[in-house]
């Protein structure tokens, strides 16, 4: 069962804030899904591998370089920033 | 002239002959955008000026002679697609403001030899729906009806072209999200296999199973898209580079399809399926079997058990790349927050949707301690055993035919309020991204007026193989040549 609590402890891992409705609402929709989920129980995965990428392959690497253009400084791109610093509300008072 | 129902090829023709200019083309889809778009909502961003000026400089370079099969045509991107200093929002309110200080690699590459974005389309928000529903810019409606869904998550590219305001788009596939739109609007949408195309400034929904190709009228069109956009490239780890890809070239024969064997699995034509669509998609298996093809039923054991794996795998991986969402460094910030905890959780809470807050949830749970194994580890299992059965299914055979999607277009709002139901329309589409092989959409009739799509399914890199049957089938018949009514017109 995916209790409101659940869903409660579940909302604060994924930082998202939910009111009383919204609690119901995911509540509903998760178990809908997990039940779903609990279905395919029925295949039998002993001495299966789990499977992250396919098709399987090795992965080329690039050199890790610092790139200096300032064109390409993302920190043009923050809501709040001092061009050097991104700014975000006091952390301790 | 009817330049809207032109292939690419026609139109490039067009622009070498000088029949029309780039301006010109480009002007003619812009006023074909603001004549219909209206009535559809595929277009989140309009790139009129920027648009024309990239068509004056594709002219200079047709009239220089440094010009290829697609300079000087028009194209719009999925709003998932980094493009340098244009508005690029994925769909969601997070990203309503932003504007990339890059392009992304597909764009470049169409940029660089000369193709015009004319804009950016709909899309349902972070790629996470099936039915363009969950766009933060509104729902986009089917140009073949307009009560209907175009699909999703690429519902914007393919409403786009099937009205033929675009004469053709880009999109990405995590579940279908080409694939599946593409059937629903009547469209050939391609989903190359992973690694093909590159993922860099494609905003990541899933990153082991997001690829970006082509949605366009026909096989042939997608072929000339995709024989630009793919290859290897150094800023996306996990593009293919152990060998270069070939160009494709469609040249199928008679000859050839007497030694192509195609595989039909019964299980994707159980009861889940439309009987119409099961009976269209059945007509044009027997117009492959006229045409030469040798046709064999196969089995695909524990395919209905991808659904819950899919989901799982992509939500654990949606949890992971949407945690750059935090109102610090680029997008959405909510007012006022008194403390950095509330700056997370208010922009987290205000800029996302319903539909990825709960994809967030399902992946922050199910990779969660004491959750792992049971969800997220049995689901890349799941994987695996899906991608064994492809593999040992082209042992037998050169291509799988499958449905598209287990229904036609669907009505705006009939599942909204059913989500288990909305995941079960990707239920054919799915295993394609889990095993990470290419396949191909395109059209094969009607079930009560609305588009059927045929899913042709190939192993590793058979992106040429696919294109050259789908081609060959297109040059045999003319679903791919209709045009939806109230858009069939100048």
């Amino acid at each position: 069962m995916f209790d409101k609590n659940k869903v409660k402890d579940v909302a604060k891992l994924a930082m998202i804030e939910l009111n009383d409705d919204d609690i119901l609402f995911y509540s509903n929709e998760i178990e809908d899904f997990l039940k779903l989920v609990k279905e395919s129980e029925k295949i039998d995965l002993q001495n299966v591998k789990p499977l992250y990428h396919s098709p399987e392959m090795t992965l080329k690497l690039r050199e890790d370089e610092i790139d200096t253009d300032p064109k390409n400084d993302g920190i043009n791109l923050a809501p709040e920033h001092d061009g050097r610093f991104f700014i975000v509300p006091k952390v301790i008072d | 002239m009817e330049i809207y129902k032109k292939s690419i090829a026609e139109l490039s023709d067009l622009l070498n002959k000088k029949s029309i200019s780039s301006v010109e083309m480009t002007n003619y889809f812009l006023r074909r955008i603001k004549t219909y778009d209206s009535k559809l909502n595929s277009f989140i961003t309009i790139n009129d000026k920027y648009a024309l000026k990239k068509a004056a400089e594709a002219d200079k370079k047709i009239s220089n002679n440094e010009h290829c099969l697609l300079t000087g045509i028009p194209i719009a991107h999925k709003d998932l697609f980094s493009t340098k200093n244009i508005l690029t929002t994925c769909g969601s309110k997070m990203l309503k403001n932003y504007k990339p200080p890059f392009d992304a690699t597909v764009v470049k590459k169409l940029d660089d030899i000369g193709m015009i974005n004319i804009g950016k389309t709909n899309m349902d928000e972070f790629a996470m729906g099936s039915s363009n529903e969950s766009s933060y810019f509104g729902v986009v409606k089917n140009p073949w009806n307009l009560n209907k869904v175009p699909g999703g998550s690429s519902g914007g590219s393919a409403a786009a072209v099937a009205a033929c305001l675009s004469p053709i788009a880009t999109g990405s596939d995590t579940g279908g999200s080409i694939r599946q739109p593409a059937s629903f609007c009547g469209l050939t949408g391609l989903k190359p296999t992973y690694s093909a195309v590159s993922r860099y400034g494609m905003i990541a929904y899933a990153s082991s199973l997001d690829q970006g190709g082509p949605i366009g009228r026909s096989a042939e069109d997608c072929a000339i898209l995709y024989n630009e956009i793919n290859g290897y490239d150094p800023n996306d780890s996990t593009s293919y580079h152990e060998k270069k890809i070939e160009k494709i070239k469609l040249n199928f024969t008679k000859e050839n399809a007497t030694k192509t064997c195609i595989g039909i699995p019964l299980e994707y034509f159980s009861k889940n399926l439309d009987q119409n669509i099961s009976d269209e998609i059945f007509k044009s298996i027997d117009v492959f079997k006229k045409l030469g093809f040798k046709i064999k039923e196969i089995s695909l054991p524990n395919h209905n058990f991808t659904i819950p794996a899919y989901y799982i795998i992509a939500s654990a991986e949606a949890s992971s790349n949407l945690s750059r969402y935090d109102g610090v460094k680029f997008g959405f910030r909510c007012k006022d927050p008194k403390n950095l905890q509330e700056l997370y959780f208010k922009t987290r809470s205000e800029g996302f949707g319903k539909e990825v807050k709960k994809r967030i949830m399902i992946g922050a749970y199910a990779l969660s301690s004491g959750y792992y194994d049971e969800y997220y580890i049995r689901a890349l299992k799941i994987r695996r055993v899906i991608r064994d059965s492809f593999l040992a299914a082209f042992k037998d055979v050169n291509f799988i035919f499958a449905p598209t999607s287990p229904t036609t277009a669907f009505n705006i709002g009939e599942k909204t309020s059913n989500a288990v139901d909305m995941y079960l329309s990707d239920i054919y589409t799915t295993p394609v991204n889990l095993a990470g092989l290419p396949a191909l959409s395109i059209p094969v009739g009607y079930s009560n007026n609305m588009p059927v799509g045929l899913q042709i399914i190939g192993n590793y890199f058979s992106e040429s193989g696919i294109l050259n049957i789908a081609h060959f089938y297109q040059k045999n018949t003319e679903w791919h040549l209709k045009v939806p009514k109230e858009f069939d017109n100048e």
